[in-house]
């Protein structure tokens, strides 16, 4: 049985290219479980303070801090995911270099997994962001499960960019080095520190369409209001998604032939 | 003579990491806390050379021998400069230039081309004194068209030609090699026994770590046999590695010979049917011998028991030899229609005894059908007196060669 | 092409006579046609153009149009120099890169060997890297710990097994990693030049360990540049060249051809042109063999021949031998006869080398003719009879005694 050219085989190979990432990640240095949850944790941390007790934001319409914290964290945490998943595909490639000279896969397998890989930080912010909304009084309720199609669409979309990314950093290395900032940069122009409201009437508009609005609200509006996330917004999201991943993918396949020279 | 290395009683001790019953980093804790139990242990401390003393002049091509983790690479390392002596000094008189770990040097992105160039940089020489030697370079490599494609695509072969090209030219005083020519083919071998014997007789000294006795003889002077971590010999290249070779084959004989003899033990299904004792023996002697000579008449004899007869008992004879040639396969069904019952003696001669000399085991095996019974076996050796002109054959046969002119008539 | 033809005279195929008319060639596990591998090197212009759809011209040819078919139980010999294609080869047919053009065809899951295949993590243990790989190719948990003490004691790494990769020497490397290849039992093997690791008792294991796995009825392709090598496992051969093939055949005659070794022209002494093609004996029977020379000069000539077989994993061995003999002094036509009594050769087929020289004063002995498979020119020995288990056998005489009963 094969979806879009994959095997069980493939599926086999995928959990293991996985395994071995989180090992090699978390594992396998002394520090190493202890930075996967403590680094969220800090960065969490630091924006928190920043944001709610040096700047002071607060929601339009809402009293505490806490509440900003929280719709921060909610929208935080999930990029965190996404800049880690970004930044492990797309290196996956290149940093595999000894696998795929050596052992006969499919290559695509490899930032698949290192997209994957994001789930670790997401699940930190999201305990995290459990422990908040538990402290500010908000009782767990099974909308909550709203967000799981996002985080599956989530992760679709961002695996599709990963694979274009993995495959032209193989040719332009630099990719790899300019990621981190083309991601500050996108971080600072997206709704995730500062709400919709905040940015310029003209702007807001084309913001809505951003895919990374879209992802953010579809965890905040389970989390914090026990909302659906609006369908329209799901669709275009699922849409989105699905693009982008068969564009990943055809891309990569296209390119991964040139590979042998360059890896 | 002045010497250019010279190195006097030294010893080098390196700590592993070991492996325990607890994480690492319990272990370590627990060693802070005092705690001296074996469970808490960190390293272990491992003598890498002992006491090694040896002094090499101008001119001098030495080879390195000697078997895994004896400490070759250890030694090389230490007259490189990278590492120093635990005891002992090491005193390298002139500018050392060595290939210790293949490629290491090599930027994989480079052409070959590029590389070569990039090593005449870092090693101190201008563009245009490459540009003069480069063609000879690339010539050495014997690389073809592959000299401008990045060294990332090269096998290791490739890498340690182009590394070992690069070597040559800059003329080091002092060139030590681990290990890094086994890579190449049989004839850059050749070129590069040429390229070492003319360094040297400029005067320069070449030090080589190989597992390739052959290239030791024909590129070497002098050799060195280290044997956990000890110099056991010092001399010349032949002999030395001659007798390196002689205790190899003596202790994997050794080895192979006791885990010969231990196959084939005595099993039986049930007390029905069992084979008591498996011997041989040649005619010159009574009783049984682990030892008979090529050409005289020997014998096998099987003792077993059988209750009960039937027709489908079998007796099976084989020997093999000790590197696994099954020399023979012979069955009492097919030389007698006595059925075998009760206590029985049962010999095969051997006349005559056609074996070569070797290490060989006999087993018999009672058979019901196609299923073993019950089965034993002996070991037994088989001398000659000299070697046979043109090998050693499996079997010894006496050949009768007559010559005679031929009949003209050839229709 | 001399001695291609006669590549199929050592192989299984059937005598007439011998098994009674019954054909048995071994199905093909391995078979690649018209197979290319081009590596096409993109620079900073072409990357562009094809990421944005176009092709590139730009092509260095690793692979031209080879073909090769290795059959069950066999193993195949590539010779090659440095650089001609043979890791190319073996990693296209291995699947690790996808061919240009052509076809390969593999009977199933191959245990690769590749060189330099040890490139990677190199944080990571001995035993780390032994675990992974294993699971990687697919062995599950209970069985990875079984093997991991076979792995450690056959690569005789000692305490290194449990230290981070980057502290092995290049040898350390090379044992660790073929230790961990061959742990688990294939049946079809592509390897690449590793069995050339480690000092000479490690070799003898490597070649144990490779035996051993030969006798589970084993296939696959060995790429070397080393000659004895091929020799010793395979038999037959092919020499590949900047990509192509450019010869091959049985491997003697193959490595004979590749090393440019001279053949001895029979001037004084020669087997007469019309020696028999091929002689044929009955096993267990007295045998008598007629060969045929011719004599020119009147210095004292001798022959010698030996039978040998060629046995997988350990090379050809000399089964039966006849010293130097003086059969001549003056010219003349002559037939030597050989005969050996109850010949104690099992059915199939055997390897006769005949040897003609001539005898110096000093006791030394010139070659004046050779027929032997290290010229590849070697006469097939057929002989049938009884079949066997053994390779050869003993003329035995089985008598009885009755002890107490």
């Amino acid at each position: 049985m094969q979806i879009l050219g994959f095997d069980r085989a493939d599926a086999r190979r995928l959990l293991n290219f996985l395994r071995m990432g989180l090992r090699d990640r978390f594992l396998g240095s002394t520090l190493g479980l202890v930075w996967a949850v403590a680094n969220p944790l800090l960065m969490m941390g630091i924006f928190t303070f920043v944001f709610a007790f040096v700047f002071r934001s607060r929601l339009p319409g809402a009293e505490t801090s806490l509440s900003f914290v929280i719709w921060l964290i909610s929208g935080y945490g999930p990029w965190l995911a996404i800049s880690d998943s970004l930044a492990t595909s797309t290196g996956a490639v290149t940093g595999n270099s000894g696998l795929v000279k050596n052992l006969a896969f499919k290559t695509e397998l490899l930032p698949i997994a290192g997209s994957l890989m994001g789930l670790v930080p997401l699940a930190v912010s999201t305990c995290y962001l459990v422990a908040l909304l538990v402290l500010s009084g908000t009782r767990p309720s099974l909308s909550w499960l709203a967000i799981l199609p996002v985080l599956v669409l989530q992760f679709v979309f961002i695996t599709g960019i990963g694979l274009c990314l993995a495959a032209v950093n193989v040719f332009v290395r630099d990719t790899a080095m300019v990621l981190p900032n083309v991601l500050m940069i996108l971080l600072f122009s997206s709704p995730i520190f500062y709400p919709l409201s905040e940015f310029p009437k003209a702007v807001q508009g084309v913001l809505q369409f951003h895919p990374f609005q879209v992802i953010a609200e579809g965890y905040r509006q389970p989390l914090l209001y026990r909302a659906w996330p609006a369908p329209w917004s799901l669709a275009y999201l699922a849409v989105l998604s699905v693009m982008a991943f068969l564009g990943g993918l055809v891309f990569f396949r296209k390119l991964k032939g040139y590979f042998d020279a360059r890896i | 003579m002045s010497y250019r290395i010279r190195v006097e009683g030294v010893t080098k001790r390196y700590e592993l990491a070991t492996s325990g019953p607890l994480p690492r980093a319990a272990r370590s804790l627990l060693r802070l806390l005092g705690v001296r139990h074996r469970a808490a242990r960190g390293v272990d401390h491992k003598v890498a050379l002992d006491d090694v003393s040896f002094s090499v002049a101008e001119g001098e091509r030495v080879g390195i021998i000697g078997e895994n983790g004896a400490g070759k690479s250890t030694l090389l390392h230490l007259l490189a400069g990278v590492a120093a002596p635990t005891n002992g000094s090491v005193e390298v008189d002139g500018r050392v230039h060595a290939a210790l770990t293949l490629g290491l040097a090599l930027r994989e992105d480079l052409t070959g081309r590029e590389n070569l160039y990039l090593d005449a940089e870092v090693q101190g020489r201008t563009r245009s004194e490459t540009d003069a030697v480069i063609d000879r370079m690339i010539g050495f490599t014997d690389l073809g068209d592959f000299i401008d494609q990045p060294v990332r695509t090269y096998s290791s072969g490739m890498k340690a030609r182009l590394a070992f090209t690069s070597l040559v030219f800059v003329e080091p005083e002092i060139l030590l090699l681990d290990e890094t020519l086994s890579a190449g083919d049989y004839w850059f071998s050749q070129k590069a026994t040429r390229a070492v014997r003319e360094l040297c007789s400029k005067g320069r000294i070449v030090m080589l770590v190989s597992h390739d006795l052959e290239s030791i003889v024909n590129m070497c002077s002098r050799c060195l046999w280290l044997d956990g971590g000890r110099l056991v010999a010092d001399g010349d290249p032949s002999q030395v590695t001659a007798a390196y070779r002689e205790r190899v084959r003596e202790r994997d004989e050794a080895e192979t010979a006791a885990k010969f003899s231990t196959l084939g033990q005595a099993w039986m299904l049930d007390s029905a049917a069992w084979i008591k004792r498996v011997t041989v023996g040649s005619s010159r002697r009574p009783g049984a011998a682990s030892v008979l000579s090529v050409g005289e008449d020997a014998w096998i004899r099987v003792e077993l028991s059988v209750d009960q007869v039937r027709d489908d008992h079998d007796l099976r004879l084989w020997v093999e030899r000790l590197d696994g040639l099954r020399v023979t396969e012979n069955r009492w069904s097919e030389s007698s229609v006595n059925p075998l019952a009760g206590r029985v003696e049962v010999v095969a001669d051997m006349v005559p005894m056609i074996l070569g000399p070797g290490l060989y085991r006999v087993q018999a095996e009672l058979l019901n059908g196609e299923s073993m019974l019950a089965t034993a076996g002996v070991v037994f050796k088989v001398v000659a007196e000299r070697n046979l002109v043109g090998g050693q054959p499996a079997l010894w046969v006496p050949f009768e060669v007559s010559c005679r002119p031929r009949v003209a008539a050839e229709r | 092409m001399p001695g291609s033809s006669r590549a199929g005279g050592l192989l299984a195929t059937a005598v007439p006579g011998a098994t009674g008319g019954e054909e048995t060639v071994a199905r093909s596990v391995i078979e690649c046609r018209d197979l290319s591998k081009t590596f096409v090197v993109l620079d900073s212009q072409s990357i562009w153009r094809v990421m944005f759809g176009g092709e590139s011209e730009k092509g260095f040819p690793a692979l031209r149009s080879v073909a090769l078919q290795v059959r069950e139980g066999e193993f195949l010999g590539v010779l090659g120099r440095n650089g001609a294609g043979k890791s190319t080869l073996l990693r296209t047919l291995g699947g690790v890169y996808a061919p240009t053009s052509g076809t390969v065809k593999v009977a199933g899951p191959v245990s690769a060997i590749y060189e330099l295949g040890m490139a990677g993590n190199e944080l990571l243990t001995g035993c780390d890297f032994a675990r992974r790989w294993l699971s990687l190719n697919g062995t599950g948990r209970w069985r990875v710990d079984r093997l991991l003490s076979e792995i450690a004691d056959f690569a005789e790494l000692g305490a290194y097994f449990e230290n981070p990769i980057h502290t092995y020497s290049a040898g350390m490397k090379a044992r660790l990693f073929f230790s961990v290849a061959t742990s688990l039992p294939g049946q079809i093997y592509l390897i690449d030049e590793v069995l050339s690791v480690g000092d000479e008792h490690f070799q003898a294991k490597c070649w144990r360990r490779l035996r051993e796995r030969l006798a589970t009825g084993a296939s696959g392709i060995l790429a070397t540049h080393d000659w004895t090598t091929v020799l010793k496992l395979c038999r037959e051969a092919c020499v590949l060249e900047r990509g192509r093939i450019v010869d091959r055949g049985s491997s003697p005659a193959v490595v004979h051809r590749y090393l440019g070794l001279p053949q001895p022209r029979g001037h004084a002494a020669a087997f007469a042109a019309h020696l028999p093609s091929v002689y044929g004996a009955v096993a267990e029977e007295d045998m008598t063999l007629s060969f045929p020379i011719d004599v020119k000069v009147s210095s004292p000539v001798c022959f010698a021949c030996s039978v040998e077989s060629f046995r997988q994993g350990i090379g050809w061995s000399h089964l039966l031998q006849v010293e130097p003999r003086l059969v001549a002094s003056a010219p003349g036509l002559y037939d030597i006869e050989v005969a050996i009594p109850l010949l104690p050769l099992c059915p199939g087929e055997y390897s006769l080398n005949l040897f003609l020289s001539e005898r110096r004063s000093e006791g030394t002995f010139v070659t004046l003719d050779v027929r032997s498979w290290a010229y590849g020119n070697d006469v097939p020995l057929a002989v049938t009879g009884k079949p066997r288990e053994s390779v050869t056998v003993l003329p035995l005489r089985w008598r009885d005694r009755r002890t107490l009963s």
